[in-house]
This record gives structure tokens, sequence and C-alpha cells, in this order.
């Protein structure tokens, strides 16, 4: 406290704060509450995009010592790995082809052939989904939580929904939850609903399924055919992260305070590996490769990103973003991934493209902007 | 009932007596500080709820006591980052051009809610290093850990989001 500003500063907070008409909860409100974070276990995660943790856990307030063993003990871990040579990505990074993948950058939609749009209409799209020839351009009403769906494929077209499509460009799909609490499912053909129970969340979608956490359940997360024929298949993990027709990845345990987390990749439901050192996320689109990030998600930013071979979890190569956070991840190509990045440095955003040999380079920016409001949306 | 059951039962109580009693004592330094960070009485009371849920679902894995400040001051911060990812939260606009500090009287109450309205503007992260080293008065190296990030990263965004507000608050007097 060096200053008088700071300790105006601090005066100014604590009169504030200790003058603020604030209501204590009883500790049986505590209790329900957990019962429900228990209960829907599959929302811990899902909501959180960011990092800290995995290669250097804080010591003292994070030290292992302090805490009782870790949950689920690890039934086949990842093998030992051979030391892995990590890239630092900074704003430096050269400069590349533009993105091979759709994406948004502030109003303006890019579609992977090239083409460039800006579609008409007061709204800020958020999101972007490519179903074969469609575009679903999403945009959200801060005001309900609600979000509109725009078929720009076909003006006029709208939908509403309580999520963003959950889509996956390569398998020409995407799903969302709609206003009634009816799961979506959009194709080039059009779209099928699905009766999943009232207010289901929509995990993941591929050519074959979709993944998704039944509300007010158990914590069990559920597939069930496109179609819907066939019932669903439970899978005991917290939540999916991505999926394909044979493929699967999850997280299994989330641990609060250590802290961290534990994933695993499953074929089918069958579990072939896991892996308490990455959160594991997308699968590349020839299921060779699997993007892996911060084992824990603290809301603010991967602070790396990782490659793992899919058969045992092996890291191919390791990448971690110099005094900034990757926000976001999706792969490019069955080789190439495109992360989302913010530099607290320099306070701007670019989209990098990362190589399978340990490349970088940059994709989109950069962009000046605050570390909440990203200008690009890069769609799967 | 089994003998079992009954010991079990006896456990339930005394760790629920034991988390009722960390709860009563720190319950309201809690309030306060998720009150600086959001702003709002019930955003923080909402914040509070959810990361004593969570303390009491790890609440047998805690071995060192002595610690529960730290690791609920984390849970709180974590959540509060997190509620900024979603996208029906974000009602509020941050900006890195911080608004013109409106004219103020020179008595304390102006000067402490001009300097309060100008910290609630910060992006979240700024705020966060704000609140934990001005309100909390933790060093750089604990607020390094409770955010999770390198002490150096503490340092700049601390020293930009002063910039900041010292840019912001020529009118109040001693900026410097």
């Amino acid at each position: 406290m060096n200053t008088d500003f700071e300790r105006k500063l601090s005066d100014a907070l604590h009169h504030r704060a200790r003058s603020a008409d604030l209501t204590p909860h009883h500790v049986s409100d505590v209790r329900g509450r957990a019962t429900g974070i228990r209960r829907r276990r599959a929302a811990l995660t899902v909501a959180g995009v960011a990092a800290v943790l995995a290669a250097g856990v804080p010591t003292g307030l994070a030290a292992s010592d302090l805490l009782g063993p870790r949950e689920p003990t690890i039934a086949n871990p990842v093998p030992p790995m051979p030391v892995t040579e990590v890239v630092v990505v900074g704003t430096d990074a050269p400069a590349g082809e533009a993105p091979g993948i759709a994406w948004l950058d502030g109003g303006t939609v890019h579609l992977a052939d090239g083409s460039v749009f800006t579609p008409e209409g007061p709204h800020a799209y958020r999101a972007l989904a490519v179903v074969g020839d469609r575009v679903l351009a999403s945009w959200v009403d801060e005001d309900t939580g609600m979000w509109t769906i725009d078929d720009l494929s076909e003006p006029g077209t709208s939908f509403s929904a309580r999520s963003a499509p959950m889509g996956e460009s390569s398998d020409g799909v995407a799903a969302w939850v709609d206003a009634d609490g009816g799961v979506v499912v959009a194709t080039e053909d059009g779209e099928t609903s699905l009766d999943l129970g009232p207010a289901p969340q929509v995990l993941s979608v591929d050519a074959a399924g979709l993944w998704f956490a039944p509300e007010g359940d158990s914590g069990a997360v559920r597939r069930v055919a496109l179609d819907g024929v066939g019932g669903t298949t439970p899978l005991d993990v917290v939540t999916v992260k991505d999926s394909t027709s044979d493929l699967v990845t999850a997280t299994t345990s989330v641990d609060n305070l250590e802290p961290g987390s534990c994933g695993a990749l499953f074929e089918g439901t069958t579990r072939r590996w896991e892996t308490c050192e990455h959160t594991l996320e997308d699968i590349a689109p020839g299921g060779d490769w699997v993007l892996g990030t911060d084992a824990y998600l603290d809301g603010i930013g991967q602070s790396s990103v990782n490659i793992l071979d899919v058969t045992d979890g092996s890291v191919q190569v390791s990448f971690e973003m110099e005094d900034g956070v990757f926000v976001d991840r999706v792969w490019e190509d069955d080789s190439h991934a495109l992360v989302l990045a913010y530099s607290w440095a320099d306070q701007t955003w670019q989209v990098v493209r990362l190589g399978l040999d340990g490349s970088a380079e940059e994709a989109l920016g950069s962009r000046p902007g605050v570390d909440t409001e990203p200008p690009f949306a890069l769609t799967r | 009932m089994s003998e079992g059951t009954f010991v079990q039962t006896r456990v339930t109580v005394a760790r629920d007596d034991e988390f009722s009693d960390y709860m009563a004592a720190r319950q309201p330094a809690m309030l306060r500080l998720a009150y600086a960070l959001t702003g709002e009485s019930a955003s923080a009371e909402d914040l509070v709820q959810v990361a004593f849920a969570k303390l009491y679902l790890s609440w047998d894995r805690v071995r060192e006591r002595e610690a529960l400040d730290g690791y609920l001051r984390r849970i709180l911060l974590n959540e509060h980052h997190s509620l900024w990812r979603r996208p029906w939260r974000r009602r509020e606009r941050v900006t890195e051009t911080l608004p013109e500090a409106a004219v103020t009287d020179s008595y304390d109450d102006g000067e402490r809610g001009e300097l309060w309205r100008l910290v609630q503007t910060l992006p979240p992260r700024q705020r966060s290093v704000i609140v934990l080293r001005y309100y909390e008065q933790l060093s750089e190296a604990e607020i390094a850990q409770t955010l999770g990030i390198s002490p150096g990263t503490v340092k700049s965004q601390a020293s930009k989001a002063l910039a900041n507000l010292r840019g912001h608050a020529h009118t109040l007097g001693d900026a410097s």
C-alpha cells in the first residue's frame, strides 16, 4: 500500500463492502445446493472454459498432502510418457493461411470455401454451425438467456432455443435444446425432434447419435441415436466432451479443491485409457488424435493445449500460451488444430494454427479487446 | 438400525456440525468479498452459496483446516470467472477504456463511490486482482496461488488496472 491513491482504493472497497445489504444463507440451503450440484455434475464442467493447473499446481494452497485421496483411482492410466518438447506460443507467431473452417468475425460470416458475407439485422452473432449447405448463426438475448438460431441459408427461418447449436460440420449435423425443452437435430435435409425428458442438456453430437445429460438425473450421461430409435445408453461420467460414431472423450471426475479432473477415452462405452493430466476434448476428424487441455477448468482460459495419441493418450506435442490463455480449441483438419488465444500482455485476440509437427502460425488476428469479449468464434 | 449405520450417522452429524460452525464464522466475510467482486447483492449471495456448497462436497477430504479459507476463496473466484463466460450473464459490459469519471464532490463518500464504480468497470481478471490486493490484502504470491497464474501476471494485471483507475480518477484529488 504505497500511495494515497491505493489507500483510498482500499478504503473505498472496504467501506462499500461493509455497507452492503447481504443476506446470509442457512446451512440447509447450502446442503441443498450441494445436492443439486452432485446430481447435475455434468453442468459443473460444461460452463467452464478456461484454465490453470495441469503442469504446475500452485504450491501450498493446492498441495496434495493437505488432502485425502483423490477419486477415482485410475484403473487404466496412460503409460509413462517421454519428455515432450513444449512449444511456447506468442503473439509473434508467423502469419499463415486463414482458417480452413467457417468462423465468425464480429458480425461477419466466413465460410471454409472463402466466401464472406455480413447478415443484415441488429443482432451480434455469438456462435456458428455449418450443416452441409446450411449456415446456422446464433445470438443470445442477454436478459433471458434464450438463443435465436437464424438459418442464413433460408432468410426468415429462425429457431428459438435454450442453447446455441452443438454442431459437427464434418458429420453434417447440429443439435440444440428448443424453447420447450425438446432436442432438435438439424441436418441438411431439415430438423427432427427428440423427446429426451424435460430440459436435457446436449453434450455432443455426431453422425450416428448424440450424448445428453438428462435434467434432474443423478448424473448419468446418456446416448441416443439421431432418429431416437433404440432407447438410450448410459455412461457413468461427469460429462461428454466430444464424440464420433465410435469414440468418446469424457470427464470422469472433477476435483474443485486439489484442483483437477480426470478424463477418459471410450470406444463405445468401453474405457480405453484414462488420464488426470488433461481435460480431454475434441477428437480429430480422422479419429487419430485428441486435444487435451489443462486438468482444471477455472473459467478464465487454458494455459496449455496438448495433442494426444488416441490409442494410448501419450502426448505428441504440447503448446503453452505465453502470458495468455487458449479460450477455445477445434480441429481444422487431421493434423492441425485452431485455437482462440488471448494475450494478457498485449490484450489482443488471435486465432493460432497448431500443427502435429509443433508448428504454430497466426491464422487470424491480432485484435485488441478485453478478455471476456472474443471477436472470433470458431465452428466445429 | 445396525451398529454400522449408527456410527455412520454420528460421523455425518459431527461432519455437518463442523461445517456449520465454519460456515457461520466465514460467511459474512465471504459475502463481502463476493460483493466486492460482483458489485451486486444477489450475485454475491448466489456466488457464496455455490462456493460453500462445493466446499461442503469436498469437506471430508480437507485434512488441514487452516487451508480452508484459501480453498473457499479460490472456489469463489473460479466460479465468478466461470460466470463471466456464460453469455447470458454478461449484462454488464466491461471495457478497457473506462468511462470518464463523473464530477464528484470532495467528500469521502463521493470519492469512495466513484472509486467503487470504476473498479466495477474493470475487466474481471483485473478486478479480481485489485479486490484480492486492496480488499483482501493478499500478497502477489497469494493472489497468484488463488488465481492459478504467475506472480508476474499478477503484477502486470495490477499495474494495468491501477493505471486505468488512476487515469480516470483525476477528479478525486491525489491520483498519484
